[in-house]
């Protein structure tokens, strides 16, 4: 999923993305772009806020689970 | 006519490595430093290497760099846009209009955001012997954070980090670009399968930032182009 494919997002699918990171370890600094490497409240500041960054972040979770759901990931790693 | 062109850029084009290494936030920190990964292969290939570092990425100290070295591989690090690729503090060293010109004919691997959307592009058009390789997401990264001030030792950007220096490391070899295109998006899925198979708190947010880096590398030009 490239930046110019837009996708629609809802509360539900940021409650999703929120939960995933709320549960990975605090010692994670997230380095995105032209930002200062942000930690996990400024993650989930930027996808509450659902701006540039967030919505980023949110069509990374998405696009990994899809392709992890219908199979991509599967193949591309048996390739490996 | 067309063959007397190619000997002449053949002719023109110096085998050497011109590297940008700003360092003025965490993220250009960690890509400069880990960058000496691709400056040890260019020592132990024997090829000629222009770094530079800090305030000497900008715009004026580049151009000046390449019209004068003229260099074929250039290894750009640090923050972009999809027009832009910028130097230190966030001033633009290359851009689309002003002077993206200057990357027709040489290997260009771009470690910075969304460059491979409209700056590859545009600098690709009437390439003949150059690529562009580059991103059209945004280059993403997991820093560990007790790992900081000692960036090399990082393992988990390493996860990121390692697999792109690939890229140049790859060219540097003499390997045509599809394959050190390919070799970078290789591990990126090797390290994909390690990090799900630890099946640690952070395995998910890993993995799916490096299939966001995998997903989104492009190769633009000459698939065949060689140092």
């Amino acid at each position: 999923m490239t930046e110019k494919e837009d996708i629609e997002i809802n509360e539900e699918i940021k409650e999703l993305v929120i939960t995933r990171i709320e549960a990975a370890s605090s010692d994670l600094k997230l380095s995105i772009g032209g930002k200062e490497g942000m930690n996990k409240e400024e993650v989930i500041k930027h996808i509450k806020d659902e701006d540039e960054i967030g919505r980023h972040i949110i069509k990374m979770h998405l696009s990994f689970l899809k392709a992890a759901a219908n199979g991509e990931v599967g193949k591309a790693l048996a390739s490996v | 006519m067309e063959r007397l062109v190619k000997l002449l850029l053949l002719y023109k084009m110096k085998k050497g490595m011109i590297i940008t290494l700003p360092r003025y936030d965490d993220t250009t920190e960690y890509i400069s430093q880990w960058s000496d990964e691709i400056n040890d292969a260019g020592k132990k290939a024997g090829i000629r290497i222009k770094p530079l570092n800090d305030e000497k990425v900008n715009k004026e100290e580049f151009e000046k760099v390449i019209d004068k070295l003229d260099y074929k591989l250039v290894v750009l690090n640090g923050h972009g846009s999809e027009t832009s690729i910028f130097g230190h503090n966030d001033e633009i060293l290359i851009d689309e209009k002003i002077n993206g010109r200057i990357l027709t004919n040489r290997i260009t691997y771009s470690r910075s955001c969304n460059s491979a959307f409209s700056l590859g592009v545009k600098c690709m058009k009437n390439n003949r012997e150059g690529c562009f390789i580059g991103y059209n997401v945004k280059f993403t990264f997991y820093i560990d954070n007790k790992r900081s001030a000692t960036p090399k030792k990082d393992r988990t950007a390493g996860m990121f980090l390692s697999p792109s220096n690939l890229v140049p490391i790859s060219i540097i070899k003499g390997n045509p670009s599809y394959e050190a295109h390919e070799r970078a998006r290789r591990q990126m899925l090797k390290n994909i399968n390690k990090i799900l198979r630890e099946k640690t708190k952070d395995s998910f947010l890993i993995a799916s930032a490096l299939w966001n880096n995998y997903m989104g590398q492009t190769l633009l030009g000459n698939k065949e182009a060689r140092l």
